[in-house]
């Protein structure tokens, strides 16, 4: 975790594309509609920021990208999961996970000082 | 930037497209994007301008985005371009091992051409650099580093220009000056420190303690001089150099507070001066003495061999010393100067002394730097630059005509690598970078090469310039590396393209006919070059030789073999001459008793000094007319002639009891004064005196000051009492070590009487070579460059004979088929070889009889046209030709028909 006010959200960010990127290769567009879509619209992300997250984790070697044709018949950029993306994926994971509970034990507190 | 480089060159190191690339790239995935939204969008009921403004609301600022993407993905291309070159490189470097595997000869061929010209330049760039680009090393802000000049009018000694400002007063005068920090130093002078049977000779410069603050020096180890001076006890600081530090004493930290003798007086080591530091020239410096700014005269004590101090400290006229000065970082030159010339001026007022016309004026450190080296020195380093240049160029068309030739023998491997796929450009890439890796191979041998034989170069052209870092300056590392790279690049495209050029199938077809029209055509202009450089190499060197063996057979008179010459500073400036006399004589006798001397004699004219005498004749009412001046007079000590072999062609020579009134006049005078007549017994009057001195002898001429004088008329008296001796004669006896010897004699002299400061002891070799180093270096260094490139023409002729002889294999098989002697096919290649060779040769030679004019005053008593060197130059030029077209001859020699049927 970085000192980093924003950090956490970016970080945020490309993990849900990882997670996005877990079960199949998909285009950006498809990334986005699943992010939308896995978290029931509760998320609000710029699509823009999505490429961008992308395109930062292809320069990491996290996932790699490939031309290919989507269903509606265009030349689309598929992105991987490479191995490193996958964990790079598993190390994030687990880290959103002790901090979310970190976070969650704050505001319990937080509730429990207040009631 | 990288947009304007030609297509190929993008491509070859794959700068090509990679913005619009990118740029295309980052559009398309966009406009993907913004497709398949609108596209769901209208699925769900949407109207198609409803979808849009949906799909950019989620989107976020598209520009901003865009322009991220688009820097990323830049970055991106960049990284992969890197590695792919890397890996290009790689594949090179693997191919070059395996190239230079296969055709072992030529690989090693190609790195020994290119190191030695590369070699060469290096060295030859190193040494001009020294000389014409940089500040002596070790100084702070060269930048601000003036030497000082001072410029008077009606003062014939100046008259041309300014001079070195070089009295105390006028240099007392900069002194406290806000804007302009001055610091006064001696000339160089080689001391003899220690004594005994240690002792040694040292260059020693002295300097006024704010020196070092001026020049913003930091030691090494201990201090510099505090200012005002301070003495160790009664003992006077010294500050020595790192180089001598290290040789002499070890590197021994604890050398500070070690007394040692120079110029017979005791030092204390103070402090050492950083590695390379030279002061303001480029000589070495080990030991740096400490002038006192005298408060009285008794105070200006120096073991340097300086004038008699107590004189120059009140006088303009003693001259002794040179100044440096540091400007503020915000005064200007020219508001310094002037400030420096009112203080000089106001000072001089305050003296009654001449201020008509003074001026200082600043000269640049470098310049000054430079002007310690001999100008035909610098001349010659500039012309050898050049001509470093050309070798370097030869090099690379040899290392063209070698690459060529591999290019023919390796077309079927290009071909190959273009049958399976690799486009044009990626197989002449791996060629250039197989040749980028034979020339950074050839640099590192360079490199190398100038390190050590480079040494050599630098001792003959400039023995006394110090080159801390063996030249090797990291501008001379970038520069051979960059000149590797262009060579490379230079050298390897054209033989690519030309293995690059046919098809597959056309290989196949033409890989036995090698020789093609136009190739043949560019390997004869190469060769024509060649020679014709080597030609004009020789000639020079030719020119210098000649220069040479005519300064060596200069007649000087005097037997300069283990001649040594002696001469005595004195604590006080005017001394009495009969004092000067006698001290002369008594030093004379304690040299006579120095093991391995065998003659002594006193001059009041050692070589460089002159004194004229008015000289008539009786009979005469005027004096006669004297070319060249009137006679010279010297006054010499019985003994003169068998000492210094100055030869007596009739009468005698001086001997002791003379009296006064006898004379030797030389050979140039008796046959001047009495063409016709005997000169012995003849009268000659001296300062327009009416006694008569008789003519008892007549010697051989001699030089006054070296090879280029003429000759004026002279004559030798005993000493009368009025002209002070100036230095004693010695001849050592044979088989002596005229060195060692000198050395004895100065410890013996130094301090031997209150009134000697020190002795200046020289043998006369050493006092001539000065004046000889510039045309030996020409001689050795334009031969060294002339066999150089010799031998790399004839790896040239012989490179392109060979190729013509394997292309002409079919035709000189049915040649000897239809019957041709042996004789007459070796016959038709010596003669191609001499025939190329005559061109160049002619190309050459022209350009050396037109570029005459520019040599001429470098040389000695030798026409710039000599047909002596431009014939030599011919037959040795034309020997070339036969001895590489040889080996060529004898293989086209030994084609049988049978060959030429395998041939095909």
């Amino acid at each position: 975790m970085t000192t980093d006010p924003v950090g956490p959200l970016r970080g945020t960010l490309d993990l849900l594309v990882l997670q996005a990127l877990a079960g199949e290769p998909r285009h950006g567009y498809a990334v986005a509609k699943w992010v939308r879509n896995a978290s029931d619209d509760a998320i609000e992300i710029d699509d823009g920021a999505l490429y961008t997250s992308l395109h930062r984790m292809e320069d990491r070697g996290w996932i790699a990208a490939e031309w290919g044709m989507s269903d509606s018949n265009r030349r689309a950029k598929y992105y991987t999961l490479t191995e490193a993306g996958r964990r790079q994926m598993e190390t994030a994971t687990e880290e959103w996970a002790r901090y979310s509970a970190a976070v969650d034990k704050v505001i319990l507190r937080g509730e429990g000082l207040g009631g | 930037m990288a947009e304007r480089l030609p297509r190929g060159v993008r491509r070859f190191f794959r700068l090509g497209a990679v913005r619009p690339e990118v740029d295309r790239e980052v559009d398309d995935e966009l406009a993907f994007h913004f497709h398949e939204a609108v596209r769901e969008g209208v699925e769900n009921g949407l109207t198609r301008e409803e979808a849009l403004a949906r799909a950019h609301t989620d989107f976020g600022d598209v520009g901003a985005h865009r322009d991220d993407l688009r820097r990323l993905g830049e970055r991106r291309a960049r990284r992969r371009a890197l590695r792919s070159f890397l890996v290009t490189m790689g594949g090179a470097l693997r191919g070059a091992l395996r190239s230079a595997g296969r055709n072992r000869a030529l690989t090693a061929g190609i790195v020994i051409t290119w190191s030695l010209g590369l070699g060469l330049g290096a060295t030859m760039y190193g040494i001009v650099e020294r000389l014409m680009l940089q500040p002596p090393d070790e100084l702070a802000r060269p930048h601000e580093l003036r030497h000082v000049l001072l410029e008077q009018q009606g003062n014939e000694r100046s008259a041309p220009g300014a001079e070195s400002l070089s009295n105390y007063p006028d240099y007392a005068a900069l002194l406290g000056h806000d804007g302009i920090d001055v610091a006064g130093y001696t000339q160089t002078f080689t001391m003899t420190v220690g004594s005994g049977a240690t002792a040694a000779r040292a260059p020693a410069v002295g300097v006024f303690p704010g020196f070092f603050r001026v020049l913003g020096v930091r030691p090494l180890l201990g201090r510099f001089f505090s200012d005002p001076l301070e003495l160790e006890g009664s003992w006077q600081p010294v500050v020595v150099s790192a180089e001598r530090w290290r040789g002499a004493y070890g590197g021994d930290p604890k050398v500070l507070g070690r007394r040692v003798e120079i110029g017979g007086r005791p030092h204390t080591i103070v402090g050492v001066a950083p590695p390379g530091f030279t002061g303001t020239g480029l000589q070495r410096v080990d030991y740096w003495i400490p002038l006192r700014v005298p408060t009285s005269a008794e105070d200006f004590f120096s073991p340097l061999p300086l004038p008699g101090l107590a004189f120059c400290v009140t006088s303009r006229r003693c001259r002794w010393m040179r100044t440096v000065a540091r400007l503020g970082p915000d005064s200007s030159s020219e508001a310094a100067a002037s400030e420096a010339t009112r203080r000089i001026a106001n000072a001089r007022r305050a003296d009654d002394d001449d201020v008509r016309g003074v001026r200082v004026r600043f000269e640049s450190i470098v310049v000054a730097a430079r002007g310690s080296v001999g100008d035909v020195q610098v001349r010659l380093s500039l012309w050898l630059l050049a001509l470093s240049v050309l070798v370097l160029l030869i090099a690379t068309a040899n290392v063209v005509n070698l690459l060529l030739a591999r290019g023919i023998r390796e077309r079927s491997h290009m071909a190959l690598r273009m049958v399976l796929g690799a486009g044009r450009w990626r197989v002449v890439a791996q060629e250039a970078a197989e040749a980028l890796v034979l020339s950074l191979v050839s640099a590192a041998v360079a490199l190398a090469l100038a390190r050590w034989a480079g040494g050599l170069i630098r001792s003959t052209l400039l023995p006394d310039v110090y080159f801390p870092d063996a030249g090797m300056s990291p501008r001379v590392l970038a520069l051979t590396a960059a000149t590797a790279v262009i060579s490379a690049l230079v050298a390897s495209i054209a033989p690519a393209l030309v293995g690059t050029r046919t098809g597959f199938g056309a290989v196949l077809q033409e890989a036995a006919r090698v020789s093609s029209p136009a190739r043949s055509r560019l390997f004869m202009v190469l060769t024509n070059l060649q020679v014709a450089v080597c030609a004009v190499l020789l000639v020079g060197a030719g020119l210098f030789q000649r220069s040479v063996s005519n300064v060596e057979a200069v007649d000087l008179g005097l037997d300069v073999d283990g001649l040594i010459q002696a001469s005595l500073v004195f604590e006080e400036p005017f001394m009495p001459v009969p004092t000067t006399i006698d001290l002369y004589e008594r030093a004379a006798d304690l040299v006579r008793a120095v093991p391995g001397v065998a003659s002594v004699a006193l001059t009041n004219a050692p070589l460089g000094l002159m004194s004229t005498v008015p000289v008539t004749l009786p009979g005469l009412d005027s004096p006669p007319e004297w070319p060249g001046g009137d006679p010279l007079q010297r006054s010499v000590s019985p003994g003169y002639f068998e000492t210094t072999g100055v030869a007596i062609v009739r009468g005698r020579a001086l001997r002791s009891g003379d009296p006064r009134t006898v004379a030797v006049v030389d050979e140039t005078m008796a046959s001047y004064l009495w063409p016709e007549s005997d000169p012995l017994g003849a009268c000659i009057q001296l300062y327009g005196s009416r006694d008569c001195t008789r003519v008892v002898g007549v010697a051989e001429p001699t030089a006054t000051t070296g090879f280029q004088d003429g000759r004026s008329m002279a004559f030798y008296v005993p000493q009368d009492g009025d002209s002070p001796y100036q230095a004693i004669y010695l001849r050592t006896l044979a088989g002596a070590d005229v060195n060692r010897l000198a050395m004895m004699v100065s410890s013996t002299l130094d301090g031997s009487s209150p009134e000697i400061l020190t002795s200046h002891v020289e043998s006369l070799e050493a006092l001539l070579d000065p004046q000889v180093r510039s045309w030996r270096a020409g001689a050795v260094l334009l031969s060294l460059f002339g066999a150089l490139a010799v031998s790399l023409a004839i790896v040239g002729l012989y490179a392109v004979l060979a190729f013509d002889v394997a292309g002409r294999i079919r035709e000189m098989g049915i040649r000897s088929a239809l019957g041709a002697g042996r004789g007459r096919l070796l016959w038709s290649v010596v003669s191609k070889g001499a025939a190329m060779t005559g061109v160049g040769l002619s190309l050459g030679l022209a350009g050396a009889f037109l570029g005459a004019p520019y040599v001429g005053e470098l040389l000695f008593a030798v026409s710039p046209r000599d047909p002596l060197v431009f014939v030599g130059v011919s037959l040795c030029l034309m020997g070339v030709a036969v001895a590489g077209a040889l080996l060529p001859g004898v293989q086209a020699m030994r084609t049988s028909p049978a060959a030429a049927l395998r041939a095909e």
